[in-house]
Parts: C-alpha cells; structure tokens; sequence
C-alpha cells in the first residue's frame, strides 16, 4: 500500500468521525424537536408528556436520521483525495497521485508519482478536519428547556385540582375492575344471547372511564352515568327472568291440578318476558303439549300434565343446573353485586372493604352520578355561566342591548347615503388616457411572414456601398438574431 | 491518465524540466528589462511560445505591444517580421508572391518571393484594420504552419509564432476578426494601461540616455521544439481532464451544464481548440509552479485567456453590454 492510500485512509476515517459528529449533532436536534412537538401534542390531549410513546419514537427518528446521514456522507479514497485537494490547497497533489499510483511509464509521469508521494507522506490531514462540535449544537439545549418547561407546565395544571386527580385515579381503578369483568360477561353472553347487550354496554362503560381517568377535559359523570345504564341493565334483566320463573312455577300448579287452559294461559304470559331462542322453543312445545292434553284419555292426560309440570318446575327451580335462565340469572346477579361494589368502592367482585371507608373522590363521583350540579357552592348553577342571563342579577353588562341583541342600524337600507351626479360632466379617465388601436389587438401576419417580407430589403440595405464593411457585420448580425427559428 | 505526446529521449527528464523552467525564467526576466509591468501578458506570450499557439494582444496604442514582440525576438535570436495591417494591404503582400525573373539561362520562370510570414515570431500589428479577405491569409499559415502559393506549398520554419494587435477602441474603418480566424489565436490577451508607478519606470527606462540590452537566451531554434515536446509529456488525470472539458462545455448555451449567463448571453461556445489550448496552457503552469502535473488551478488561471474570444455573444448579451470575460469568470 502506497503513501498517499495510507494517508488517505487515515484521512478518510477522521473525516467519517467528524461527519459523523456532525450528522449526530443535527440527528440529535431533529430528535429533540420531534420529540418536542410529539410532547406538546400528547399535552395538548391531555396525557402525560413523558410517556415512552413520544420519547421513544424521536428517539427513533433520530437513529435513523443518523444512519441515513453517514450513509450519504460515505466517501470512497478518490472523494476523500478531492476533499482533501479542495480544503488543503494542496494542488490537486492527492487526488493526482492517487490516480497515478502504480507503474507508471512516462518520465514526467513517474516524476509526477513520486512528487505527489512525497508530498502525501508529510501531509497531516488533521488540521484541515477539526474535530469540533458544529455550532448547531448550541441550539440543542433550547428543545430540551422547552420540554421542561412542557413537563412543568403539565404538571402544574395536574396540581391544581388534587381532588380531581384522585378521582381520576379511583376511575382508573374502576375501569380496571370492570375490564376484569368483561370475560366473564363475554362468556355469559355466548351463553344466553341475551347478554350480548350487556357486554357492549359494559366495553363501552370500561372506555368511558378509561378516558374520564386520563383526561382532565372528559366528563366523570359521563363515564359514571354509562356505568348506571349497565347496571340498570343488569337490573331489568334479572326482574324479567325472576317473572319468568314465577309463570312457570304458576304454570306448572295448575297443570297438576288439572286446568289446562290456566296453565296455557300461565305459559303464554311466561312466553311473553324476553327470553332465549332454546327456551322459547322449549316452552312452546310445553304450551302445545299442554293443548294437546285436552284430547287425550284421563290417564294419558294426568301423566303428561305431571310431566309438564315438572319440566316447568325444573325450569323455575333457582337450584336448577340444566336451566339456561337459572344460569343467566345467577351470572347477572354476581355482575351486579361486583357493579354494586365497585360503585360502593370496593377492590373487587369478592375483595376486602377498604379500611377507612371512601375517599374524598369516591364520594365526589357517587354524588355525581347523575344531573346533579357538580359545585357545592351556595347559589351555584344559572351564576356559573358567564355574565348570567341577560337583564339577570348576574347580568355583567357586555351586551350593547339589555335583550342581548344588536342595536338596529339607523339607516339599514342606506336611502339617505346616496350621491347625486351628473352625465358627462368632469373628467373621465376615457379623456386622460386615449387608447391605442395597437393594445388589444393582434397582427394579422405572422411573424415569419413578416420577417420573409422585410428580409430582401434588408440585405440590399446590408449591400448598400456606403455603408462601411465593418458596420455591415453587426447590421447582418442583428438581422441574424431576429430571424424566426426554423 | 493521457499521455500526449511521446515522451522526450532525456535520459534525465528531470533536468530537463529544470532547464525549461530556467529558461522561461530567464525570457521572462530579460522580456522585463524593457517591457515594465505587464507580468500576466509577458507570461501568456511566453506560454504560448512554448505551447505553440498564436496570441492575440488587444490594448490600446502605446502599451509596448510592439516593443514586447522585437524583444522577444532578439532574446531568442529568432527572424522576426512585422506587417502593418492597413485596408488595402492584399494576401500576397503577406504570404508572398510568384514573380517573373529570369533563370541563369535567361529564360523567364516564376520565382516564388517569399512574404513576411516566413519568419519565426510574425507581428501582426492592428490586425482588424485589413479586410477579411486579406486576415484570411493568415488563417493556414496559424493552423498548418504552411503557405499554399500557385499551387505550391511552402512550409514555414518552426517556431512560428504570430503575434497581432488589435485597437479595442478604434471600430471605425475597422474589420472584426472572423469567428474562423479568433478560434485560431491559442491565447487572447488585454494589455492594460501601466499604474503610475510603472509609467513612472517607463519614463526613467526610456527617457535617459541608456537603453537596456536584451540577453541573448536560446541560441538554437532547435531548443524551443524540444522544449514544447517536452511541456507536452506532462500527466494530466482524466479527472482534471474532465474538468477543463466541463468548463468548455458549460459555455455551450444548449448543453445541460450550461451556466445561467451562457444560456443568456452566448451564441455560440468555445470550440474543442479552446480545450486544447486550456490543457497546453495547464501544463506550462504546472511546471512553472514546480509541480508534474496538471491541477485544476492550472486550468482555472488559463481559462479567461484562452476562451475569451472564442465564444460569441449573441444580440442580446451585446446589447446589455455582457463581456466575455463575465461569463468566463461565472463559470471558475
């Protein structure tokens, strides 16, 4: 390896250093920015500015960044000989010799070889790449400041309100109870089809106090509000199932004491609460057997009567394990136990009371529920809104009318602004300005017409004897350049 | 790389480059005993003689143009011819013409007589004042160094070096050199008016009594060819190549390179003669400034010289007055 590769490469690699010093300088300020906005963005919503999520993207952006600028900057030898050339005033001597280094067969070639050799063993490239951090740097510490100041001014409007904020966390608490909750309805729902509803309900319930836990703009009494529909829910789902049992059992009394027509009437009244596909399958083949009895023999007809009417009181019995709306039942009540604890602040479906009974936020939510106002205030409510109704005791006065209207303008149709003239009296731009026939219209020639028209006369012109040999040159070069492109 | 030329016999090459830089040194020297000041002219003239070229020398009346081409002359013991350009000179009064004389038998033949062009350093002096007809008779004489008369070609002696005048102020009465004759110019130089001191030199020099003699520095013709043979074996790169290419082709107002200006304001862009007198001329700088080879600042101080006057502006740049040098200087 010759002098002038060693030292290129020596070169070479102090120059990948620097450039990488520099795309790193300016990665990290492309980094610091992003991230900045992403935090200012994640602020904005209402989330916490430091979460991994912005910090690690930019991150990201920065290292690819990165990557992609010492990609650019990759320099091969010759690139680096031409840097080297351009910055070091060295007379092309680099790059020269690079080019001519090996055998060489012309003397003054050779001579050149060994000249630019020698030159490139006493060339120290260091001077001419400093190391230094690029002045861009400088301006890294303003994203950072700004970010802090971002963080603190997040933090600041988190501070403000500390019963809020444990609110916030208590609905955080809540949602995650209730996320517990949603396999077992989801399980329950695959079972009674009914129950779907109720596990849409309760997705919805489990985002609403998600967002109410996460943003201090969302609304808590919403979230609150969607957790009471899915508990009201599971209420008027357990009466109709309850009443549903009661006309079974009522069903199934009069089938054993003989009245066919009652239990009919008793099973028709039990078809009409909401039920399953299963179970209404099952209870209009009970309503036909129970017609059908009619027609039969009285032996036949009492064994079919106590048949249907046990089938009835499995159905109804609360204990029973076959029947699909005793399960339901069951899985409803233990959702509304968990609903009923979590409302009440419990950790959980089956957990410990909290020791100390509920907090300062609990009880701001369970009083919230609701269209109750959220202030405690004495006289709060219509005084909230600002400047009051108009004319009202709290009316500030901001209204240029006291109905809180515009005033009516004094002249709406303009009648009195109107000016008088006369017909051609003064003067008019018409007089000031005579218009040219030439400024809007066009040449009926074209020009290369034109030009094939005036170009004899302008040769003989150029031949005229008196006009000097000299001046005829630029006379035919005028002509010359005016001439239309062929 | 490109080799030009083959290299000289010298066994020691070395040694030879140092006799060339000595002597061009030492012309240089001797060339400023009487011309004073006007370094850049007596060096382009110089670098034209040892690359072969003709020089073009535009300034005003008593600048020592003339004064620089007799010195030239005497300092290399070369013939020196000198035609004054005047609107009726005619070709024959500058290539030489066939005569009637009589043979030692008395029998009347034609005798070629030859013209002032069989010299070896040939001042033109204000050279637009002939008509175009007779400027033409210059233009084989530059390319070929040969003169073709009755059908008889008469080759010229070597070195042949044409030197003409031009009056940049005077148009009247006057002929433009055609586009034909000017790409055939190997260097176009401005001669500008001395600085008060150095019209104060002047006076001391030429006012006394004294005059100052000239050193006789190349006693053989032959001297000179081996030089340029020599200047010729410089190494150029492909790469410093390609950039004295890139600046003749960005005067080129069609070509993709072209520079802003040279899209404007040129007509027509330097001719492939413009690169070579760009890359001869290189390899003279870099010898001079005790180097091998060619660098891209060699071409860069020979390019306004070379290429000045073989682009043409078109009518608009000469309407608004552009200069060829402005475009030239936009492109370094």
């Amino acid at each position: 390896m010759s002098a002038i590769h060693q030292t290129l490469r020596r070169a070479r690699r102090r120059l990948f250093l620097a450039n990488l010093l520099r795309d790193g300088v300016w990665s990290v300020l492309l980094a610091a920015w992003v991230a900045l906005a992403l935090m200012a963005v994640w602020a904005l919503r209402d989330r916490s500015p430091i979460e991994p999520g912005p910090l690690f993207g930019s991150a990201l952006l920065g290292l690819g960044s990165l990557a992609m600028l010492t990609f650019r900057h990759r320099l091969d030898l010759s690139a680096t000989a031409r840097r080297l050339d351009f910055f070091g005033q060295t007379r092309d001597r680099l790059s020269v010799g690079l080019a001519l280094a090996g055998d060489q067969v012309a003397p003054l070639a050779r001579l050149a070889e060994a000249d630019c050799r020698k030159f490139a063993e006493s060339f120290d490239p260091r001077p001419l790449l400093p190391m230094r951090i690029p002045r861009s740097a400088w301006v890294i510490p303003v994203p950072v400041i700004a970010a802090g100041f971002l963080i603190l001014w997040y933090q600041n409007g988190q501070r403000i309100d500390p019963a809020t904020l444990a609110a916030r966390r208590e609905l955080a608490e809540k949602a995650a109870q209730l996320e517990k909750l949603r396999p077992e309805i989801a399980r329950a729902a695959r079972e009674d089809t009914r129950l779907k509803e109720l596990a849409e309900a309760a997705g919805k319930a489990v985002e609403k106090l998600r967002q109410a836990a996460r943003s201090r703009k969302a609304d808590p009494k919403e979230a609150l509000k969607q957790l009471s529909r899915l508990e009201a829910m599971i209420d008027s789902l357990q009466k109709a199932l309850a009443a549903q049992s009661r006309a079974l059992e009522n069903a199934a009394a009069l089938a054993e004491a003989g009245d066919t027509r009652s239990a009919a009437q008793a099973l028709q009244a039990a078809a009409q609460n909401p039920m399953s596909k299963e179970e209404r399958q099952q209870l209009d083949q009970a309503l036909a057997d129970a017609r059908a009895a009619g027609q039969m023999s009285e032996r036949e007809r009492r064994q079919a009567l106590s048949r249907l009417a046990g089938q009835m009181r499995q159905r109804s019995q609360p204990s029973g394990q076959k029947g699909q709306g005793q399960g339901s039942q069951r899985q409803l009540q233990s959702l509304k136990n968990a609903m009923q604890n979590m409302k009440q602040g419990s950790p959980g479906r089956g957990g410990q009371p909290r020791p100390g009974g509920n907090r300062e936020g609990e009880s701001r939510i369970v009083q919230t529920d609701g269209d109750a106002p959220t202030s405690d205030k004495p006289g709060s409510g219509e005084g909230e809104k600002p400047g009051g109704q108009p004319g009202g005791e709290r009316d500030a006065g901001t209204m240029e009318s006291p109905y809180g209207r515009q005033a009516p303008a004094k002249d709406p149709a303009g009648l009195a602004t109107h000016l008088n003239s006369i017909l051609d009296q003064g003067e008019s731009l018409s007089d000031l300005v005579p218009a040219s026939p030439g400024d809007t219209s066009k040449s009926t020639r074209r020009y290369r017409d034109l030009y094939n028209a005036v170009a004899a006369d302008a040769q003989n012109t150029v031949d005229r004897e008196d006009i000097p040999l000299a001046s005829r040159f630029f006379i035919k070069r005028y002509f010359e350049n005016i001439r239309p492109a062929e | 790389m490109t080799t030009n030329a083959p290299a000289p016999s010298s066994p020691d090459i070395q040694a030879e480059v140092e006799r060339f830089r000595t002597v061009f040194r030492t012309l240089k020297n001797e060339l400023s005993q009487r011309i004073v000041g006007q370094g850049d002219i007596l060096e382009g003239v110089l670098i034209a003689l040892f690359a072969g070229g003709h020089v073009l020398l535009e300034g005003v009346p008593g600048l020592g143009k003339t004064l620089l081409v007799r010195t030239l002359a005497d300092a290399m013991q070369l013939d020196f011819a000198r035609i004054q350009f005047t609107p009726d000179l005619m070709p024959a009064d500058i290539v030489g013409t066939d005569m009637i004389a009589e043979d030692e038998h008395g029998r009347k033949v034609f005798r070629f007589e030859r013209g002032p062009v069989f010299a070896h350093l040939l001042l033109a002096d204000e050279i637009n004042r002939a008509t175009p007809k007779t400027q033409s008779a210059l233009l084989e004489a530059m390319q070929e160094q040969s003169v073709t008369v009755g059908g008889t070609r008469h080759v010229l002696e070597q070195p042949f070096l044409v030197l003409a005048t031009q009056n940049p102020l005077e148009m009247e009465g006057t002929y433009p050199l055609p586009e034909a004759q000017l790409d055939r110019f190997f260097f176009k130089l401005r001669v500008e008016y001395p600085s008060a001191e150095e019209l104060h030199e002047i006076l001391d020099r030429t006012t006394g009594s004294e005059t100052p003699e000239v050193r006789k520095v190349i006693q053989q013709t032959g001297d000179i060819t081996s030089l340029r043979l020599l200047v010729r074996g410089v190494p150029v790169t492909r790469e410093i190549q390609a950039y004295a290419v890139g600046m003749v082709m960005a005067t080129h107002p069609e070509h993709p390179t072209a520079s802003g200006l040279a899209k404007k304001y040129v007509r027509y862009g330097a001719s492939p003669r413009g690169a070579q007198s760009i890359l001869l001329a290189a390899k003279i700088v870099a010898l001079l400034d005790d180097r091998y080879h060619v660098s891209r600042h060699d071409i860069s101080k020979v390019a306004l010289p070379a290429l000045r006057h073989r682009l043409i502006l078109n009518f608009e740049g000469e309407a608004e007055g552009k200069t060829t040098d402005e475009i030239i200087q936009a492109l370094l």
